[in-house]
């Protein structure tokens, strides 16, 4: 068999390996310290950025809350990473409609949020008699 | 200050098709303040993402909402296309318009029918139900189902539309609009309609930013934003641009989404004489790897999924962010200031899935 010619059937290997590619990434994605995420979602809010959402990442002993925001539909990204145990601060000061995905982060994940305009004190998604934390990665 | 009274709106309750309740705090008839509770049906799909296989997941983000079950699948696929580099033929990127436009249609008929039926208008309820069930008889032609529709996976879609189901889509559509004519002058004229959404339940354009609205709700406050403007699927192609309204109130909202209505008909013609021939799958090869955000234009707005996968057959983790949980705190501050009995009108004008806000 030449360089280039494709193996008969009988050669074919099982299993097909893709072309190897670099992952993909989010474009705009921005790393930040914790201290510094009040005063750069303040500045968003100043901008006239949509919240899109958050995004909690159970990464073994911390977090990753992604913050999306939307700006004439071009997205911009934060990432900060949180110890488990430490507390979030709530952007409820700058973005009131963050507290119910903040409430469901802290339902789903355990990760206290800190100073939050309705806490529901873990009880929005679950029920009442539940311990569980069903978003963490079972390890 | 008048004594307060605290009502609690659902969890059930006849306007509400799905369990959802707010808190409202009452001055005599008029809101005050207004908390919502959720969680009646969370389902846990996001986790269940995670110990499914990705090519499973199709299937199941379908099943987060049976209105625009089509789209969740796409706003899916799209993101797995863009984790495995894949780029779907260009007839599929045409065909996803399709069953996504009739989606929105017959999602939107849905919703002006339970809008009509909130303040008793039964009639006009009726009709847009009538006129919806043509939309679901092109479904099942189309797909073999009514509302899961199964069509769309991973580099394409799993159907063609051939071309004497595209000539019959187009008698159909014709009828649709023929209906829609008659109803266009009610919904913009009729006195009980104007009387029961005009004025009522104002989000002004910087508020509704500032809340995170989303879809026809932001649209009805002024901003221009339709995620179908970035030119997903074959949209970039079909010359799209957004139904916008001013007022901001629950009229708005209804003229919005009646427009879009038309709008998707239009989309659908357009898509349909510009099909190109050719394949209708591109197949995919290897697992996911990296991360990516994927965004879709849903009937009640913009869906987010967050997609991270580390090149195994399941993902790390699978976030989905839907339009009714994006409308949730908009709502809540549209209330307080209203009657007791604008609230169901009110609920309705963000057009809620709770299906969806779930997951």
């Amino acid at each position: 068999m030449t360089t280039g010619e494709q193996p008969t059937s009988a050669l074919r290997p099982a299993t097909i390996v893709p072309p190897a590619q670099a992952p993909a990434r989010i474009e705009n994605l921005e790393r930040i310290p914790l201290a510094d995420l009040l005063p750069r979602v303040r500045a968003m809010a100043a901008q006239g950025a949509r919240l899109v959402t958050l995004t909690c990442v159970d990464m073994g002993g911390a977090f990753e809350v992604l913050y999306h925001f939307d700006l004439d539909l071009q997205l911009q990204h934060f990432s900060a990473q949180i110890p488990a145990g430490d507390k979030l601060p709530s952007i409820t000061s700058e973005y009131l409609c963050a507290f119910l995905v903040e409430n469901e982060i802290a339902d789903l994940f355990g990760l206290q949020v800190e100073g939050l305009p309705v806490d529901y004190h873990n009880r929005l998604m679950l029920t009442e008699d539940s311990s569980d934390r069903p978003l963490l990665r079972e390890r | 200050m008048s004594a307060r009274t605290v009502i609690p709106f659902g969890p059930q309750h006849p306007v509400l098709p799905e369990p959802v309740q707010l808190r409202l705090t009452l001055e005599e008839e008029r809101v005050v303040e207004a908390i919502p509770a959720i969680g009646y049906v969370h389902r846990g799909i996001e986790k269940a993402a995670e110990l499914n296989e990705w090519v499973q997941n199709v299937f199941l983000v379908e099943r987060i909402c049976g209105i625009c079950s089509f789209l969740h699948a796409l706003c899916y696929c799209q993101g797995i296309e863009t984790l495995l580099g894949v780029e779907p033929p260009p007839r599929a990127r045409y065909l996803r318009v399709v069953w996504g436009e009739l989606h929105r249609l017959h999602s939107h008929h849905l919703w002006l029918g339970l809008l009509a039926d909130s303040f008793g208008f039964e009639s006009l309820f009726m009709q847009f139900w009538r006129n919806r069930e043509m939309i679901m008889d092109l479904l099942e032609m189309t797909a073999g189902n009514r509302v899961i529709v199964s069509t769309c996976t991973v580099g394409g879609t799993r159907r063609d539309i051939a071309q004497e189901q595209a000539s019959e889509i187009l008698r159909t559509l014709d009828k649709v609009q023929n209906e829609l004519d008659k109803l266009l002058p009610v919904i913009s004229n009729d006195y009980t309609v104007r009387s029961r959404t005009v004025g009522k339940g104002v989000l002004p354009k910087d508020k509704a930013i500032r809340l995170g609205a989303v879809g026809p709700v932001l649209r009805a406050s002024g901003v221009a934003q339709d995620v179908r403007m970035i030119g997903y699927a074959a949209y970039g192609e079909l010359g799209f641009t957004p139904v916008v309204e001013q007022a901001g109130d629950a009229h708005a909202r209804l003229l919005v989404r009646m427009k879009e209505t038309y709008q998707a008909i239009d989309l659908i013609r357009q898509a349909l004489a510009h099909m190109p021939e050719g394949e209708i799958i591109t197949r995919v090869r290897g697992n996911p790897r990296g991360r990516t955000i994927s965004r879709v234009e849903q009937p009640r707005g913009e869906v987010v999924y967050y997609l991270a996968g580390n090149g195994t057959r399941n993902l790390e983790r699978l976030r989905v962010r839907t339009p009714t949980f994006a409308n949730v705190p908009a709502l809540v501050q549209m209330l307080p200031g209203c009657e007791l009995a604008d609230v169901p009108v009110l609920v309705l004008s963000i057009d809620p899935c709770i299906s969806c806000t779930e997951r």
